[in-house]
């Protein structure tokens, strides 16, 4: 058989289409989740020590600066920028330089941090061409290099360190894992030494780790394939991933609490409504999904997508925030909280204040990272409760009421770490 | 290679054109709009990622990129459908033109990179030899080269017993 000159015949019978006008935007979301692999979603974990009863006042009067839905008043959840996994064995170059000043003075442009408690943290990203693990005990007043160069997450030439690292994630203070889509490291010391182990990759199908989660002894890891990334688990402290099942949107992010994995899909290629399922060893169940509200859903006043997922100590309770990204004309969020572990939703507070790419809640409030730049405080009292409005925040979060962490645009200059041990009134750049 | 905002406007104004390329290979390769929907976002969000390395051949690479996932979603659908009863395993045959497409598809995979991506360019999108050649930034008889060895080899290959 010859091939055919001419295969228009092929082609649809209504022409070639125009992509449909969300589609840029959702490209656009994915491949920046993608190259920087910012962490759109807070954990809890490890550090959560105070459990409290969560109380939900839905008064309906007018909580939110922008006439909200409802009120936030959650008692207690916690939240952390954790995360994961595994051991070591080839040491990476290793290089040390004790901070000094507060810092290690290299300007380290952060991509990921990671905090297993309010005073030991890890950060990832790039300097002088490299790239560098720092570590603090101290809630993020000192760091200190500890690696330099993680094997398979090295800085491109000139420096340039896009698609190279997609985060770092601890479980404790041994156990931790680098990874991006193409490499997969992990340190049993603490950061010191890593070991690029495979990405596990069951049905030869994937192209990379794209999350990684690590809480109650297990690391969580989802490979994004096609159609839908394949999600694994491991103990902490092995490499034996063990797959669990697909998940079941394209584009998934992961929340861990105890022996569970909560993988949230947003939207995109693949189903048009985000979906929520919990993944434990025994396989996947779906849940009812936040944000359900969107364009042409029948639940007004639950916009969108799912931007981020908070587990909270108590059992069962979850906080979503939903947002309809900044390619609306209007955009809006709402924070959504399910107190039967995700069999049903209720919406607390609306916003439109901003276009949300980041969230977390401590007992009293919710946070939002807005594109535009700033992080805003809900429940609203004024333009005060917006906080450095001038810089372009991609991630926020919390290890407990008190102590948060920021992360500023990773692109160009930045990558600067803010924290806060106020609650999140005040945010002081951190000397990484 | 970040996204910078030049960056950015440069891939918003192809962002178009190559959506429908994209989507224009899937479509005539598997027959399905949902399909071809979605491996041109999949195709478009991995040119976003890797702009910076690609942005000066973006056109051909976003080719390739979309005839390898459509490989890929064939093979899935494939070893999906083995796995099933006998019964269902016959393909459905409510698209007339199945078979071609299976056809151009099983040619185009047995052919070495470069030939390939000669023959996606001309025969998928359409693409004068001149075009392919400026593309490609090789010379039109190179061109002529590619496309007369891949048919060779994918004639070949189609005729050989199985």
């Amino acid at each position: 058989m010859n091939l055919p000159e001419d295969l228009t015949g092929l082609d649809p019978a209504d022409g070639v289409p125009d992509p449909p006008p969300h589609v840029l935007g959702v490209v656009v979301r994915a491949g920046r989740t993608r190259r920087r692999r910012r962490r759109m979603l807070a954990v809890t974990p490890v550090v959560c020590a105070a459990v409290a009863a969560v109380a939900i006042a839905a008064s309906s009067a007018g909580g939110g600066r922008n006439g909200g839905v409802s009120r936030l008043e959650v008692a207690s959840p916690t939240i952390s920028a954790t995360p994961p996994p595994t051991q070591a064995t080839r040491p990476s170059p290793t290089a040390t330089a004790t901070a000094t000043g507060g810092g290690t003075g290299l300007g380290l442009q952060v991509s990921s941090v990671t905090f297993v408690s309010a005073d030991e943290g890890w950060v990832i990203g790039t300097y002088e061409g490299r790239t560098g693990v720092e570590r603090t005990t101290d809630g993020g007043a000192h760091w200190t290099l500890l690696a330099a160069s993680p094997p398979g997450l090295e800085a491109a030439p000139q420096g340039i360190q896009p698609p190279l690292i997609g985060g770092i994630r601890f479980a404790d203070g041994l156990h931790g894992y680098a990874f991006s889509t193409s490499a997969l490291d992990v340190t049993d010391d603490g950061g010191r030494t890593w070991k690029q182990v495979a990405i596990p990759n069951e049905d030869r199908d994937g192209s990379g780790a794209t999350d990684v989660e690590a809480a109650g002894g297990r690391v969580w890891l989802l490979n994004a394939a096609i159609p839908y990334p394949s999600i694994y688990t491991a103990p902490v402290g092995s490499t034996r991933f063990t797959r669990i099942g697909r998940a079941g949107n394209r584009l998934a992010f992961l929340a861990t609490r105890g022996p569970e994995a909560y993988v949230v899909g947003t939207q995109g290629a693949g189903p048009v409504l985000p979906n929520l399922e919990v993944a434990t060893t025994s396989g996947v169940s779906p849940r009812t999904s936040p944000c359900a509200g969107g364009p042409g859903a029948n639940r007004p006043g639950s916009p969108g997508d799912i931007t981020g997922l908070v587990t909270t100590p108590l059992a069962g309770v979850l906080d979503a925030m939903c947002s309809t990204g900044p390619y609306v004309p209007m955009p809006s969020n709402t924070v959504e909280l399910s107190a039967d572990d995700g069999e049903s939703w209720t919406v607390l507070q609306t916003t439109s204040n901003c276009s949300a790419v980041s969230f977390a809640t401590t007992s009293s409030r919710a946070f939002l990272a807005c594109a535009d730049g700033g992080i805003e405080a809900l429940p609203g009292r004024g333009s005060g409760d917006v906080q450095l409005a001038s810089v372009k925040i991609t991630y926020v979060g919390f290890t407990n009421d008190q102590d948060g962490v920021a992360l500023s645009d990773p692109t160009g200059k930045g990558g600067a770490l803010y924290l806060t041990r106020d609650g999140g009134t005040h945010w002081t750049k951190a000397a990484t | 290679m970040t996204v910078h905002t030049d960056d950015r406007d440069r891939f918003e104004a192809v962002f178009p054109e190559l959506y429908r390329s994209a989507y224009r290979i899937a479509y005539r390769l598997l027959g399905n709009d949902s399909d071809a929907q979605e491996i041109a976002a999949e195709t478009l969000t991995r040119v976003y990622v890797r702009w910076p390395r690609v942005a000066g051949h973006v056109g051909p690479w976003a080719a390739t990129v979309a005839t390898n996932l459509v490989f890929d979603c064939a093979r899935r659908a494939t070893r999906a459908r083995d796995r099933l009863p006998a019964v269902a395993s016959k393909e459905p045959r409510s698209d007339p033109d199945s078979e071609l497409r299976l056809d151009v598809r099983a040619m185009l995979s047995a052919l070495p990179t470069r030939q390939r991506q000669v023959l996606v360019l001309r025969y998928l999108l359409d693409m004068s030899e001149e075009q392919v050649a400026a593309a490609l930034d090789i010379s039109v008889g190179s061109v002529k080269t590619h496309l007369s060895r891949g048919r060779d080899r994918a004639r070949s290959i189609m005729e050989e017993p199985t």
